[in-house]
């Protein structure tokens, strides 16, 4: 597929991910990349494939699941192909993961401000010393108040927004290429869930960090994101601009998520829901996966849909995508 | 006794039995540290005109066969006993987690191999295997304590694996590997300081059990050689006087009872204390 992200090659490049567990197919060819210093966004429901996605890019898959065919490429590494020690040497240093649920993510035994300097030590061999040093100021650059004070603390004495960003800074400890953020803001307040988006924003604009930001919820996308993948039931149903998807979404069922989206400018008397349920594993059939839950399903829809492009970057797998300005 | 100063609110009901266990525990420590400047006589020292005599105000708990003094007989096995356990302990412990941690970690083949030779051991009754392994290693007080080491190896073991599981499945340690540490660093940094905790209480509890077991070798004649005083050997030269001499075989059984008494309800009160449920 040619390059959709400006001239230069992705910092991260996923080309026909399929991965299965015996029997089932629950990602199936996904194309997904990350441009240097983008924010892209995976979007898709629980079982949608989307974590997945990411735990393949990380090795970190459960053990009954398996990549069965594609490729991912962290700049020149092959991510499928690495040695045990190869991968150990990237992760935390080239490529970093902020996991969905921080409180769990620390160790409970172990100091706030070691864990935060961990990887230092790890990658660049410096002392324990120096590296408490850098976690004050990477503390500090995450707004964690009197970092100098707090880095001797165990995690359950830090909220659950500090420890987010205390995930966050070991995550910037040595300015990765690629931040993974997989749901980073679960559980958390609302308005600490804005701090820690704007956080990651402001990383970006910083240092130029790629972050692949996972979510369910598209409120948090439209603010911060540059492209948007939507996924569902294992596939990738519509890509875009922040832009393309919020103001003329082609595909029905991301027009449906977004209609589903609670919005704090209209009165709505009821929430919209999608009718239907996401598929489970197993149950996808031959031909569009959305087509048992579309209003506007057809026959053809029994076969597989093919990706057409509605512009230059806007892609859809549909075979009767909206228009672009029709309203939900 | 730091236990029961460490809580605010003391009560009886929930502290007293800890505390009976660590004012037993600190007076067999006391008495096994400061043996040498509190004993009334040399506990090696014969005197042939005194053999066999009733408790006195000189010999506070009598003399036994050759005349030696029991009371410093006794304060000085509490040595041996204690040393023996440290050394036992610690090796039980130190083995018995290594493994327990391993198996756990890399699983598989590693892992059976290493918990069904753990079982291997385990089928064997404690002081039968002791025997054996004295029977094999030679007779002398290292070799006792490691024999009794080797006994706690797969109790240790067992313990470490399932917590290390269970720390396993834990988010923190997918973190570890995210941010690219190596197996080595998540099994001794990350692992091994959360499953401590229960190994500890185990290890009291061993700790009393290897008192036990020191006291039944040198009792059948494989552990401490006399002339060195250790409980065991001194109740069994004790069986024999029973008649005459009641208080050469009952002090140091009494001081046996105590010391592993004070043990098990001190690890009974660390369990609670490190069970985070039994807190308030």
């Amino acid at each position: 597929m040619a390059s959709m992200t400006s001239g230069l090659a992705p910092v991260l490049d996923i080309q026909n991910l399929t991965i299965e567990f015996p029997g089932q197919r629950v990602v199936d060819d996904v194309n997904l990349e990350v441009g240097a210093g983008e924010i892209v966004a995976l979007i898709g429901e629980s079982g949608s494939g989307k974590t997945l996605t990411a735990l393949a890019i990380l090795n970190l898959l459960p053990r009954q699941a398996h990549v069965t065919e594609g490729r991912i490429m962290l700049n020149h590494w092959p991510m499928l192909h690495l040695t045990a020690s190869q991968r150990r040497e990237l992760l935390g240093d080239r490529l970093a993961f902020i996991p969905q649920d921080s409180m769990r993510a620390l160790n409970p035994m172990l100091p706030v401000g070691d864990q935060v300097g961990e990887p230092l030590v790890i990658h660049r061999s410096i002392s324990w010393e120096a590296a408490r040093r850098i976690a004050v100021n990477l503390l500090r650059a995450v707004h964690l108040k009197e970092p100098e004070k707090r880095i001797a603390d165990y995690p359950h004495q830090f909220s659950g927004g500090m420890q987010q960003r205390a995930m966050i800074a070991m995550a910037l400890a040595l300015e990765p290429e690629l931040i993974i953020a997989d749901e980073p803001t679960t559980g958390l307040d609302v308005t600490v869930q804005a701090q820690v988006i704007r956080l990651l924003g402001e990383i970006r604009d910083r240092k130029g960090t790629s972050i692949l930001f996972i979510t369910h919820d598209l409120g948090l996308v439209s603010d911060f994101c540059d492209r948007v993948y939507v996924m569902y039931a294992g596939k990738v149903v519509e890509q875009g601009s922040v832009g393309d998807i919020f103001d003329s979404p082609r595909h029905p069922y991301t027009a449906a998520l977004l209609a589903a989206t609670p919005s704090a400018l209209e009165r709505v008397s009821e929430l919209v829901s999608i009718a239907g349920q996401i598929p489970t594993r197993g149950e996808i059939e031959a031909g569009c996966v959305f087509a048992p839950r579309c209003p506007r399903a057809q026959p053809l829809c029994a076969e597989a849909p093919v990706e057409s492009e509605m512009s230059p970057r806007h892609r859809v797998r549909c075979w009767y995508p909206r228009g672009p300005i029709e309203t939900p | 006794m730091s236990v029961a100063k460490r809580t605010s609110g003391w009560s009886w009901r929930r502290h007293g039995v800890t505390t009976v266990g660590a004012i037993l525990v600190s007076l067999v420590l006391v008495a096994a540290a400061a043996a040498p400047l509190i004993v009334p006589f040399s506990p090696y020292d014969l005197d042939v005109v005194q053999m066999l005599e009733a408790p006195s105000p000189t010999h506070w708990l009598g003399t036994d066969e050759v005349g030696r003094d029991v009371l410093s007989r006794t304060l000085y096995a509490a040595r041996i006993s204690i040393e023996v356990a440290l050394v036992a302990v610690g090796v039980g412990f130190g083995v018995g987690t290594f493994l327990g941690l391993v198996a756990a970690y890399f699983g598989g083949v590693i892992d059976a191999v290493v918990m069904r030779f753990m079982e291997l051991l385990f089928s064997f009754p404690a002081i039968l295997l002791a025997v054996v392994l004295m029977a094999s290693l030679g007779t002398n007080i290292l070799n006792a304590m490691i024999a009794i080491g080797i006994i706690f190896i797969p109790g240790f073991a067992r313990l470490a694996r399932a917590s290390a599981m269970d720390v396993l499945g834990q988010q923190y340690i997918e973190a570890a590997r995210v941010i690219g540490m190596s197996d080595a660093r998540i099994m001794f940094r990350e692992v091994l300081p959360n499953i401590l905790a229960p190994s500890l209480v185990e290890a009291a509890v061993a700790f009393a059990y290897a008192i036990l077991l020191e006291s039944a070798l040198s009792f059948l004649g494989l552990g401490a050689q006399p002339p060195e005083p250790s409980w065991g050997n001194m109740i069994n030269t004790g069986r024999g006087f029973m008649a005459q001499a009641p208080w050469l075989g009952l002090v140091p059984g009494f001081a046996l009872f105590l010391c592993v008494l004070g043990f098990n309800l001190l690890g009974d009160g660390m369990r609670d204390f490190l069970d985070p449920h039994m807190k308030d």
